[in-house]
């Protein structure tokens, strides 16, 4: 048999420690890994799109039906929404933002519980298995993207510089729902209940968040308050990216980055505590 | 040692016994955050040490074997070495890539089918697209699931699953291969098959860590073993010494035993007779006693494990109280399942009429077993001294099961009985000689 040379993960020394010992993130094994990672996530995405053939309606429908039954009650209700930019442009890109948080958060929050028979298994870094279950849901939100298009192409809606914060904005929302997600399935390992609270989490926070409304409507020291949710800040980063039109409320986005940075910090800890601990209940 | 592969340094691993129920309720919630971010609990009475200060150095292409009893903490040794297990103190370094088999279906997920689990497996080794699908038909071929590689293997069998997981990880192609007890999975045919792939990888510089509960298996492939016992190292050497040593310790095998005088006869004045030929003429039987008996090496050495191409030699030392007793020793070899496989009496009374009278005094009689006559197994051994007599076999002194021994396989590259096959049955061996030749039909 020939031997061939394979370039990934290899490396010179494997050390293995205590727990306590080791790193908590070893960002040098997660990048020999990508090749990994990126089939992991592959996997996922086929999983979703290739074998359901109506995996593209499922990922459409319920952003635009949403859309539909909003915007017909804003028109019956003659709703003032005080933004700048059109109602279905608002809401649409709001839903589709929120539902790839949802989603990634999910995911993430079920990676120990899906991969967790495997890590007894085989070896791999164990942060692969939410993050492709984040980078997989990338693929349904290219998909919700393209009606966005055509609704602004519609309103003659136009991105501007702007656009250039929209991978920032991006990241930004995958390491919020990478920390929550990581820090729900750490949570999650010990008690069921987590993970209801995480489903009312995630469907509340659909409406609290300024996804339908706009923070406009609500009275100042409401606005305040809800500023607090850290996807407040990203959605509203978001439609800035997006609208030209539409203002970037610098503070309260740069205020959701710290918390996606603080909580993905959190969620890596938890998660590779509970992933070590977990292991050994077998 | 530089040119190290593996080098484990103090590892230690505790389990916690008592399984930890996830807990519900607020109260439960609440609990769940503290142990997230707080600390593991301290040794108590609940936790059991797996392994403890466990320290050993694999050279590069050595092949080295673990046996021990069950839960002494070989698989969980395997299973820190390949990641899957985190320790719980001490340290283990690896230089290479490693693929370990743990258990069946290492690494398998049932909704994909054995083809993707394969390129899914192979990926977690670090092998791209395109060196699994080089790989791909030589995997195939090998499992033998050519007709059910696209089914997804939640409807493989356990056997099916073991096939294909064994293929796998036999063509990557890794520095280091830790196998746990794969041999034994699988039907005779296949497990054959991989016993030929293992011997296959051997050849290369491949370092092997190989756990097992069959000494023979460890003795073929490795050329170092470690015994392990409650997480400790017990015996770290020659895999012919070491797995001797532990097959000795656990299937409670003897080979020597000693007896005591007994009290009364031995006092006894030893008495000229003057009509020697007739044994009525002695006092009544016992006429002597045993002394101890062994199991030797050809170079001397007490043995309870021995391998089939070797002799097998025994010894019994006993006392004659009387001038002019006869007195002959026979061995009784059965099998551990108490059959008795033959019984060796002593012929020396034909070659030499001595014997039918003894002075008193103590005597040495050994019985040699030529090479590749016992098969692999454990045998226990009986020992009496008696005097053949026209009525009734006169009994001076008997002693069942005294002994016990195993006999072995021959290491790789020993002419044995045994050629291509894994086990021959039956209490025998003999190596005969085979002459083969074609024969023209008769037309």
């Amino acid at each position: 048999m020939a031997t061939i040379n394979t370039a990934s993960p290899k490396q010179a020394e494997i050390i293995i420690r205590p727990p306590t010992q080791s790193r908590l993130l070893d960002v040098g094994e997660l990048f020999r890994y990508r090749g990994l990672l990126w089939s992991m996530s592959r996997r996922q995405v086929k999983a979703e799109f290739g074998d359901l053939h109506l995996g593209i309606f499922w990922v459409l429908a319920r952003p635009l039906l949403m859309t539909a039954i909003f915007v017909f009650f804003k028109n019956v209700s003659n709703a003032k929404t005080g933004v700048s930019v059109p109602y279905a442009a608002y809401l649409y890109s709001g839903l589709i933002l929120w539902f790839f948080f949802a989603e990634s958060v999910g995911r993430a929050a079920a990676s120990i519980g899906k991969d967790g028979a495997l890590m007894q298994k085989v070896y791999f870094p164990r942060l692969l298995s939410p993050l492709s279950g984040i980078l997989a849901q990338l693929s349904g939100l290219a998909i919700a993207a393209v009606p966005l298009f055509l609704i602004m192409i519609y309103y003659g809606l136009a991105p501007g510089w702007n656009l250039l914060l929209l991978p920032i904005v991006l990241l930004q929302t995958m390491l919020l729902a990478f920390g929550t997600g990581c820090l729900f399935a750490a949570l999650s390992t010990l008690s069921r209940d987590w993970e209801r609270l995480l489903g009312l989490l995630l469907y509340i926070g659909l409406f609290v968040s300024p996804v339908i409304f706009a923070p406009e409507m609500l009275p100042k020291a409401a606005q305040g308050i809800q500023m607090l949710n850290p996807m407040s800040g990203t959605l509203l980063g978001f439609r800035a990216a997006l609208f030209a039109d539409y203002a970037l409320p610098l503070y309260e986005w740069l205020y959701s980055l710290a918390l996606s940075g603080v909580l993905g910090l959190v969620g890596v800890f938890a998660f590779q505590h509970a992933e070590r601990t977990f292991m050994d209940r077998i | 040692m530089e040119d190290y592969a593996i080098s484990v340094h103090g590892l230690s691993k505790r389990y916690s016994l008592g399984q930890k129920k996830p807990s519900h309720g607020a109260k439960g919630m609440l609990l769940g955050i503290s142990e997230l971010f707080g600390r593991t609990p301290q040794d108590d009475h609940s936790t059991i040490w797996a392994l403890k200060d466990v320290s050993f150095e694999v050279r590069k292409g050595e092949r080295l074997g673990f046996v021990g009893k069950n839960g002494a903490g070989k698989s969980t040794l395997l299973k820190i070495l390949s990641r899957v297990a985190y320790p719980t103190d001490g340290e283990a370094r690896i230089r290479g890539r490693v693929t370990s088999l743990l258990e069946v279906g290492t690494g398998f997920l049932n909704h994909l089918t054995g083809r993707q689990n394969i390129y899914l497996n192979a990926s977690f080794h670090g092998l791209s697209k395109k060196e699994t699908e080089q790989r791909i038909p030589d995997i195939i071929e090998f499992s033998e699931l050519e007709r059910f590689i696209d089914t997804p293997i939640k409807f493989y069998s356990s056997g099916m699953r073991a096939r294909l997981a064994f293929s796998v990880a036999a063509h990557l192609d890794p520095d280091i291969l830790l196998l746990d007890e794969v041999l034994s999975v699988g039907d005779m045919a296949f497990s054959q098959k991989c016993l030929e792939r293992v011997e296959e990888l051997t050849r290369g510089e491949r370092t092997i860590l190989f756990v097992s509960h069959s000494m023979d298996a460890v003795r073929r492939f490795c050329t170092r073993c470690i015994w392990l016992d409650c997480g400790q190292v017990v015996m770290d050497g020659p895999a012919d010494e070491v797995t001797s040593a532990f097959t000795s310790d656990s299937m409670n095998l003897r080979a020597h035993q000693h007896w005591d005088p007994p009290p009364a006869q031995s006092t006894d004045q030893p008495r000229l007779l003057e009509d020697e030929d007739l044994p009525s003429n002695l006092p009544e039987p016992p006429h002597a006693h045993l002394v101890s008996t062994s199991i030797l090496t050809q170079d001397g050495r007490q043995t309870a494990t021995v391998c089939v191409a070797d002799p097998i030699i025994f010894e019994l030392i006993y006392e004659v109280y009387f001038n002019g007793a006869y007195v002959l020793p026979d061995f009784k070899i059965f099998t551990a399942e108490g059959i008795l496989a033959f019984n060796l009496v002593h012929t020396g009374a034909l070659a030499s009429p001595d014997i039918k009278k003894r002075k008193p005094g103590r005597y040495r009689s050994i019985a040699t077993l030529p090479p590749h006559l016992l098969n692999v197994g454990l045998y226990k051994i009986s020992v009496s001294l008696t005097t053949p007599s026209s009525g009734k076999l006169v009994v001076h002194a008997e002693a069942d099961n005294v002994l016990t021994f195993y006999v072995h396989e021959a290491p790789l590259g020993t002419t044995s009985a045994l050629g291509p096959y894994r086990k021959v049955k039956g209490i025998i061996r003999p190596l005969v000689s085979w002459m083969d030749e074609s024969v023209k039909q008769s037309s």
